[in-house]
C-alpha cells in the first residue's frame, strides 16, 4: 500500500462496530478538513464584516449628508419661508416715494362672554371705549354665552385701553388692513381694497401687489394736492356737475396728476356714492368743442395748405345742413386771417379752413395723431373714442369745430401732446419708465407753429384768463353744448381748457374740464371755457409751476455761471 | 477591531449631534433676530403710515391756516434772472 492509499484509508473508517457496515465516517487526524472549514468561516465572517461596515458607513454617510443639507445648505430657505409667511401686500407710492396705499398690521377685538369676570363693569368700560356702538349692541352681546367679534381694525388707543381693563374675556386676533393715508386724493387711480371687493389699480395689479411688490406711480402728491384743491374750489364756485383735470409731461407721457370729481374715500368703501367711482378722465367721453380746432390748424400747417394765407369772411355764417346754420355772433370782427380764426375761436372760420385744406385729409390726420386708436394705460380702464359712424364731408365740418366726435380726456391730451412736443408720438404712462425711442409723427415746423398759435390764443384770444404772471403759457379753450334728449341744449355746456407750459420749451400739459357749470366768476350770463376752465387752469398752474418747472431756478443758476 | 468601529461610530454620532445642536442653536438665534427685524419693520411701517397720514397735505394746510398763515410760493413770486 503506498502512502496515499494509507492516507486515504486512515481517514475513512467504517461507521460503527460492524466491519461490513456501509456507513463510513471521516477521521480528520491531521485537522485538514477542520482547518479548511475554519478558514472558510473566517473568510465568510470577514466578508460579512466588510458588508456590515459598508452598510453602516453608507448609513452614517447618508445621515451626515442629510444633516449637512438640512442644517447648512437649506437654512436660508427655511428663513426665507418664515419671512414670506409674514403677509405683506405691496405699497402704492407716488413718484417721490410718498405712500398712497399701504397695508398695516392691526388687531381685531373678540369677546368671550363665558370668561368675563365682571360683566357689568366690563360693559361700562367698553361703552366708554367704543362710543360709536349703541347700548343695544352691548346688551345683545352680553346677553348670550358666545365668542363674538366686537370690532375689527382696532386703533392703538383702543388696544391700550382694552389691555388696561385686563379682563380674561377680552381677546385679540391679528389682522391686516389696507389704508389710504391720502384719503380721496388718488381714489380714482388706486380704487379700494376691502375684505371681499377690490377696484381699479388694486384689482388690476392685484397679482403684483399680492407678491409684495411695490408699485410706483408717475403721479406727484404735491401736484395732485394742488390740482385737487383748486378743482374742488372751482367745482363749487361754478356749481358744475363734475370736473376733471390731468397734468402730463408731453415729452414722455408721464401723468403727473389725474383728478376726477366727485371722488370717494377708499378707506370707507361702504360709503361710496353712486357715480363718484367713475374716473371721468379715462372712463368718460365728451364732445370737446373748440379745443379740437387746434387739430384743424395743425392739419393745415402739416399739409402746408394755402388756407394759412387766406382771409375768411364769417359775417354770413355757414349753412352746414339744410336746417342748420353755423354763425359766430360773439365775434365782432368779421374778416379773419388764419391765426385769428383760432385766436377768436371762429366756428365758421374753422369750417372754411378745413374746406381750403381738404376735407378728405381730416381722417388721415386724425389717424396720424392717434385719435382713432385705443389707448392702453396699464391697470386703468379707458373708454374708446366715439368716432362718427359715417365720416363724410358734413361730419368732418362738424369735427372741425369740435362736434360729431366724442373723445376721452386722456385721448385728447395724448394727441394734443404730439402737436406741441416737437411732433413726437407719445403713450401716456401712469408708471415711471425709461424713455423709449420716440417716433416722429408730424413735422417739427408744424409743432413749432402750433406752439406759437396757442400762445397767441392766451395772449390775445379766448384764453386770456389763463395768463400767468412770470410764465409763458399757451392753450385753447373749448365750450360745447351738451346733448339733451337727442338735441343740443342751449344752456348746458361742457367747458374745457387745454394748456401748455413753459412755452420756451413745452413740457407740461394741463387739461381742465367742467361738466355743466351753472355759474362763473364773472357773473356773466353765459358759462364758457374762458370764464370757467381757463381761470381754473391759471390758478392750478401758478401753484404747480414752481414745483414742476425746474427752469424757474435753472435760469438764475445758468446766468450766474456765465 | 470591534472597539475601533465602536469608537469610530460613537465619534461620528457625537460629532453629528454636536454639529446639529450648534446649527439648531444658530438657527434659533437667527430666527429670533429675523423675528425682531420683522417686528421692527412692522413698527416702522405703522409709524411711516401714521406719519404719512398726519402730515398729509390737507392736514398741513389746515394747521398752516390755523397757526402760521404761510402762503404757497406761486409763479409770480419767482424772480427769473435771464
Amino acid at each position: 500500500m503506498n502512502e496515499s492509499d494509507k492516507y486515504h484509508f486512515e481517514n475513512v473508517l467504517p461507521n460503527g462496530k460492524r466491519l461490513d457496515s456501509t456507513k463510513i465516517r471521516f477521521n480528520d487526524g491531521n485537522d485538514i478538513i477542520d482547518t479548511a472549514k475554519k478558514e472558510s468561516a473566517i473568510k465568510y465572517a470577514k466578508n460579512i464584516n466588510l458588508l456590515f461596515f459598508i452598510l453602516i458607513f453608507v448609513f452614517y454617510s447618508h445621515i451626515i449628508a442629510s444633516l449637512f443639507k438640512v442644517s447648512i445648505l437649506n437654512y436660508k430657505d427655511d428663513l426665507a419661508k418664515e419671512t414670506n409667511n409674514f403677509e405683506k401686500r405691496g405699497k402704492i407710492l407716488d413718484r417721490n416715494g410718498e405712500i398712497i396705499a399701504t397695508t398695516i398690521k392691526t388687531k381685531d377685538f373678540y369677546l368671550n362672554t363665558r370668561k368675563i369676570l365682571n360683566p357689568k363693569k366690563l360693559k361700562e368700560n367698553l361703552k366708554k371705549i367704543f362710543k360709536e356702538k349703541d347700548d343695544e349692541f352691548f346688551e345683545r352681546v352680553f346677553s348670550k354665552k358666545q365668542y363674538i367679534r366686537i370690532k375689527s381694525y382696532l386703533t392703538q388707543y383702543e388696544i391700550y385701553e382694552l389691555k388696561k381693563i385686563g379682563d380674561p374675556g377680552i381677546n385679540f386676533q391679528n389682522s391686516s388692513k389696507r389704508v389710504y393715508p391720502q384719503h380721496s386724493l388718488f381714489s380714482h387711480l388706486t380704487g379700494f381694497l376691502s375684505s371681499n371687493l377690490k377696484s381699479k389699480l388694486e384689482k388690476n395689479l392685484n397679482s403684483k401687489l399680492q407678491n409684495g411688490d411695490d408699485v410706483t406711480l408717475s403721479v406727484d402728491l404735491r401736484v395732485q394736492t394742488i390740482v385737487h384743491e383748486e378743482l374742488s374750489k372751482s367745482l363749487r364756485t361754478f356749481d358744475a356737475n363734475s370736473a376733471l383735470s390731468i397734468v402730463m409731461d408731453v415729452n414722455n407721457g408721464e401723468i403727473i396728476s389725474m383728478v376726477s370729481l366727485p371722488d370717494f374715500n377708499p378707506n370707507y368703501p361702504e360709503k361710496i356714492q353712486a357715480f363718484s367711482e367713475n374716473n371721468l378722465a379715462t372712463e368718460a367721453r365728451y364732445e370737446m368743442g373748440s379745443t379740437l380746432k387746434i387739430f384743424n390748424a395743425a392739419m393745415a400747417y402739416e399739409n402746408n395748405s394755402k388756407s394759412i394765407n387766406e382771409i375768411y369772411n364769417i359775417s354770413d355764417g355757414y349753412q352746414i345742413s339744410s336746417k342748420k346754420v353755423i354763425d359766430d355772433k360773439d365775434i365782432a370782427q368779421k374778416q379773419l386771417n388764419f391765426e385769428e380764426v383760432f385766436i377768436k375761436s371762429s366756428n365758421v372760420g374753422s369750417i372754411k379752413v378745413l374746406e381750403s385744406t381738404g376735407i378728405d385729409k381730416q381722417r388721415d390726420f386724425f389717424e396720424t395723431i392717434g385719435i382713432t386708436k385705443n389707448i392702453d394705460l396699464k391697470g386703468i380702464k379707458i373708454v374708446s373714442n366715439k368716432l362718427p359712424e359715417n365720416w363724410n364731408d358734413q361730419t368732418s365740418k362738424s369735427i372741425s369745430y369740435g362736434y360729431g366726435i366724442s373723445l376721452s380726456p386722456i385721448s385728447l391730451i395724448t394727441s394734443f401732446s404730439s402737436l406741441v412736443n416737437g411732433g413726437y408720438e407719445i403713450n401716456p404712462q401712469i408708471y415711471i419708465k425709461n424713455q423709449a425711442e420716440r417716433k416722429r409723427i408730424i413735422k417739427k415746423e408744424t409743432s413749432y407753429k402750433i406752439n406759437n398759435l396757442i400762445e397767441k390764443i392766451v395772449e390775445n384770444g379766448t384764453g386770456k384768463r389763463a395768463k400767468i404772471l412770470g410764465l409763458r403759457v399757451g392753450g385753447k379753450t373749448g365750450t360745447s353744448n351738451k346733448v339733451e334728449n337727442g338735441n343740443y341744449s342751449e344752456n348746458k355746456v361742457i367747458t374745457s381748457f387745454i394748456g401748455i407750459f413753459p412755452m420756451e420749451e413745452p413740457k407740461y400739459l394741463t387739461l381742465v374740464l367742467f361738466d355743466e357749470p351753472k355759474k362763473n366768476n364773472e357773473e356773466s350770463l353765459g358759462n364758457f371755457a374762458s370764464n370757467t376752465a381757463a381761470p381754473t387752469f391759471a390758478k392750478i398752474v401758478k401753484k404747480i409751476s414752481p414745483i414742476l418747472n425746474k427752469k424757474n431756478y435753472l435760469y438764475g443758476k445758468l446766468n450766474a455761471v456765465k | 477591531m470591534k472597539f475601533l468601529h465602536l469608537i469610530f461610530f460613537t465619534l461620528i454620532i457625537t460629532s453629528i449631534i454636536a454639529v446639529k445642536l450648534k446649527v439648531t442653536d444658530q438657527k434659533a438665534k437667527l430666527n429670533k433676530i429675523s423675528q425682531e427685524i420683522k417686528d421692527i419693520d412692522k413698527e416702522i411701517e405703522a409709524i411711516t403710515t401714521d406719519m404719512t397720514h398726519i402730515t398729509r397735505p390737507q392736514k398741513l394746510k389746515a394747521i398752516n391756516e390755523k397757526e402760521f398763515k404761510f402762503s404757497p410760493i406761486e409763479q409770480e413770486h419767482l424772480i427769473i434772472l435771464k
